[in-house]
């Protein structure tokens, strides 16, 4: 009831104290985390009897709580002398829950994969999703700012030679858990893409997606020609020549992408890697404007030629299109997840047709698939080196790796599910990629490949779009690459 | 505050002496936090972008290495192809886009102006549509219609018995088939301030005009267009400033090719500093091509203030 002397002001200055102070309670309340906490142990130690019960309370009443940090408090009340008393847990609480954010490719939260996680280890897993471009950017301003901003950086293999050094070391991270590390159950040459340079700083990001690149080809195509799958480049682009002669418009040899960029360089490395060079040595010597590389140039302008109209414009999901429509035959630059299209029913019209391959190799050079595998890392910047790479370890369990090839055909990097015949059942075409891994390699390793991935891609996709000659194409791209790195002291 | 005021009229001086200090600058701490705000998210950023312009820059860990190098990063400009080109490229798309958007929006408000009521109400909320999209889902949309192989585009051409075309594949047609997309989405923009303009005409010349015996043409050649100068200014600064910025297309749908033919000057910027990470060249570029837009803008705000 109010006094009758109250004013409007008191009534509001009782009023906002009323509401500050529920809104102090609430504040204080939603501080203080609920929970509930198992009673492993109970120390048989007399403490002093703290507050008698006045009334009379149910035998079964077990209450349990938290006083001081990570020292429960169970209070058991007795029938007959109706007395609390308090007997002090030596055992710390529950593990808290722990709170991490991650950007790149960490699993699907429609599969329920970050909920397992926070259940099994009370991580909680906040997943900011972008597109490879910016992934890459905010990843190498935030790693090399030490920014706290991840906890969990998924990378590119390619990334790797520029990220390394903002990264924690995985080896003591994983002993302080008392867990193996390199797992010996990892492929190893996918492991060692995590080390950078080789042995400088040590191992820095676990694989967690085994992405091959691989060389796909219509193997009802090859029967009906009554020729081998090819070996060379040279066979691809004789049998192109014959696919597109007689077939296009219904059916194309061979398909690039021809996007400039990421897109033409990827289809152009391992046609060049297939001619016996790389587009840049060990010194990072621009290698373009050699017999080689003119020569795998030169390859590309026939296989363009050979494939079907728009190609100087497409990227991986195009190119995926193209194959799964059945409208191209072959293609050195077909990934899993366009496999997985290839084999999906409801959008493929070549299921079961398409063979995977090792990359052509002209006489005397190897085969050269690429990799294109995703890593963990832990930045430095980040607070929670340990909670992160528990994470890392859950996330790369050959269980969790089985789930995420149903859910997002993400292969795996384990020897024991290149082997899984459930999986290699589902997936036939996991056969082929375990070939294909075993004769690939990284892009080159460099800190500045991006750089000349986006100048060669860009003279490539000029090639392939006829604005530049295969000459002029390999001088400008070595020219503009030995300038750029100079600029960045890759020669000092 | 009753003292400000006063003073303001030029009243009570004694008054006006008794005021404190924070009552007469008062005016200064309301306008503090957003004067902090801007020198945060605006000021700093462009100081930096101009010192680093200067620079050779290099990222280490947890800082970031700059090192005077004077106008080295200006005069590489002027000897890097791919900067031409673009420049080239952007010249020729501002002139053709902005040109096109023009003719097309005042076509579409002269045709607005003349419908009834309702259906210039439904008309002008059809026309809207293009303009709310984003551009970076605009272009991914085009890019599906105009695929070669699978586009509708070339499916409709194909019915009518025309060749399909190769759009975005051809280094010939890629520039002009982003510009029809951008003719297409920000002519409604355009359409949108010269309905405004056309619909706060007076009326008077117009009536003088048909007692004079003008033909339609004569009249909006005579009379419409020249009234509309104010208008016509404020929509070349506008979208001038905002073609020459183009580059979120590009990305979408070409990466700037085939090769680098629809590469702009914004997207080169982009390309150094977030693929080479050579921010110093990134932002000696920025710095010159804020200059121009600056000197663009200053001559078409005169205009304007002219008018």
């Amino acid at each position: 009831m109010l006094p009758r002397s109250m004013t409007r002001r008191r009534l509001l200055r009782a009023g906002g104290g009323v509401a500050l102070g529920a809104a102090g309670a609430a504040i204080l309340a939603a501080c203080g985390e609920t929970q509930v906490v198992e009673v492993e142990r109970i120390v048989e130690k007399e403490v002093p009897v703290e507050k008698i019960v006045e009334k009379e309370v149910a035998v079964e009443k077990v209450v349990t709580k938290e006083v001081v940090k990570e020292v429960a408090v169970k209070e058991v009340v007795t029938k007959e002398v109706e007395r609390i008393v308090t007997v002090t847990i030596e055992k710390p609480i529950g593990k808290p829950r722990v709170r991490l954010r991650g950007t790149g490719p960490l699993g699907t939260a429609e599969t329920g994969i970050f909920d397992k996680l926070l259940s099994e280890t009370q991580i909680e897993l906040d997943h900011v999703e972008q597109p490879y471009a910016a992934t890459y950017q905010s990843l190498l301003i935030n790693l090399s700012q030490g920014g706290s901003a991840y906890d969990i950086a998924s990378m590119d293999d390619p990334w790797m030679p520029q990220f390394t050094e903002f990264l924690a070391d995985i080896t003591p991270l994983y002993q302080g858990f008392g867990w193996v590390w390199p797992d010996p159950d990892m492929i190893p040459a996918i492991v060692n893409l995590g080390d950078w340079p080789p042995g400088k700083y040590g191992p820095r990001a676990v694989p967690n997606i085994g992405n091959i690149q691989s060389f796909a080809y219509r193997a009802d195509v090859m029967e009906d020609l009554g020729v081998e799958p090819p070996k060379t480049w040279d066979d691809v682009a004789e049998y192109s020549t014959k696919i597109t002669g007689d077939m296009a418009p219904d059916l194309y040899g061979y398909t690039i992408r021809g996007q400039p960029g990421n897109p033409a360089m990827t289809s152009f490395l391992p046609i060049m890697r297939g001619f016996g060079r790389d587009v840049i040595d060990g010194d990072l010597n621009p290698q373009v404007n050699t017999e080689e590389g003119l020569a795998a140039l030169d390859m590309v302008v026939t296989l363009k030629n050979l494939a079907p109209p728009g190609v100087e414009n497409i990227g991986h999901h195009e190119l995926g299109k193209l194959m799964y429509t059945g409208l191209a035959a072959m293609s050195g630059d077909v990934w899993p997840d366009q496999l997985l299209k290839m084999y999906t029913p409801d959008l493929s019209s070549v299921v079961g047709k398409i063979e995977v391959l090792p990359e052509p190799a002209q006489p005397g050079a190897d085969h050269a698939n690429m990799t294109g595998v995703w890593l963990f890392g832990v930045p430095q910047g980040s607070e929670n080196h340990e909670a992160a790479a528990e994470a890392i370890h859950w996330l790369t369990q050959a269980e969790n790796q089985k789930e995420n090839m149903y859910a997002n055909n993400w292969p795996p990097v384990r020897f024991s599910l290149m082997d899984d015949p459930g999986l290699l059942a589902d997936f036939p075409f996991l056969a082929g990629i375990k070939n294909a891994a075993s004769v690939a390699v990284p892009r080159p390793r460099t800190e500045h490949y991006s750089i000349v991935e986006e100048i060669v891609g860009r003279h490539v996709s000029a090639v392939i779009a006829e604005q530049e000659s295969v000459g002029d194409a390999a001088r400008l791209a070595d020219e503009e690459v030995r300038v750029a790195l100079e600029e960045k002291g890759a020669y000092s | 505050m009753l003292n400000v005021l006063r003073r303001r009229r030029g009243g009570d001086v004694q008054a006006i002496a008794n005021t404190p200090w924070w009552e007469t600058h008062l005016r200064f701490f309301f306008i503090a936090p957003s004067m902090v705000l801007l020198a945060v998210l605006a000021v700093f950023p462009a100081i930096m972008s101009w010192r680093m312009a200067f620079s050779r820059v290099t990222f280490k860990l947890g800082e970031l290495e700059i090192e005077p190098i004077g106008f080295a990063n200006f005069t590489k400009a002027f000897s890097d192809n791919l900067i031409i080109g673009s420049t080239v490229r952007t010249a020729v798309w501002v002139l053709v886009v902005v040109s096109a958007e023009i003719v097309v929006g005042l076509f579409i408000a002269f045709l607005m102006s003349k419908l009834h009521s309702r259906a210039r109400m439904f008309f002008t909320a059809a026309l809207i549509i293009p303009l709310v999209l984003p551009p970076v889902s605009v272009g991914a949309g085009w890019l599906v219609m105009m695929d070669v192989n699978f586009g509708v585009l070339n499916y409709l051409l194909s019915l009518v018995g025309i060749e399909p075309l190769l759009w975005l594949a051809d280094d010939r047609t890629a520039l002009a088939s982003i510009m029809l997309i951008d003719i297409w989405q920000a002519s409604m923009f355009v359409f949108i301030l010269m309905y405004a303009g056309i619909l706060s005409l007076p009326q008077d010349p117009y009536e003088a005009a048909a007692i004079d015996g003008a033909s339609p043409w004569q009249i909006f050649r005579d009379v419409t267009i020249p009234l509309l100068r104010p208008t016509f200014v404020v929509v070349l600064l506008l979208r001038t400033l905002d073609a020459a910025r183009i580059a979120d297309r590009m990305l979408a749908m070409t990466r700037g090719g085939p090769g680098s033919s629809t590469e702009t000057v914004t997207l080169s910027i982009y390309k150094y500093a977030f693929i080479h990470f050579n921010f110093g060249y990134a932002s000696a570029l920025s710095v010159m091509f804020q200059v121009v837009l600056i000197i663009l803008a200053t001559f078409y705000i005169r205009r304007i203030l002219r008018a």
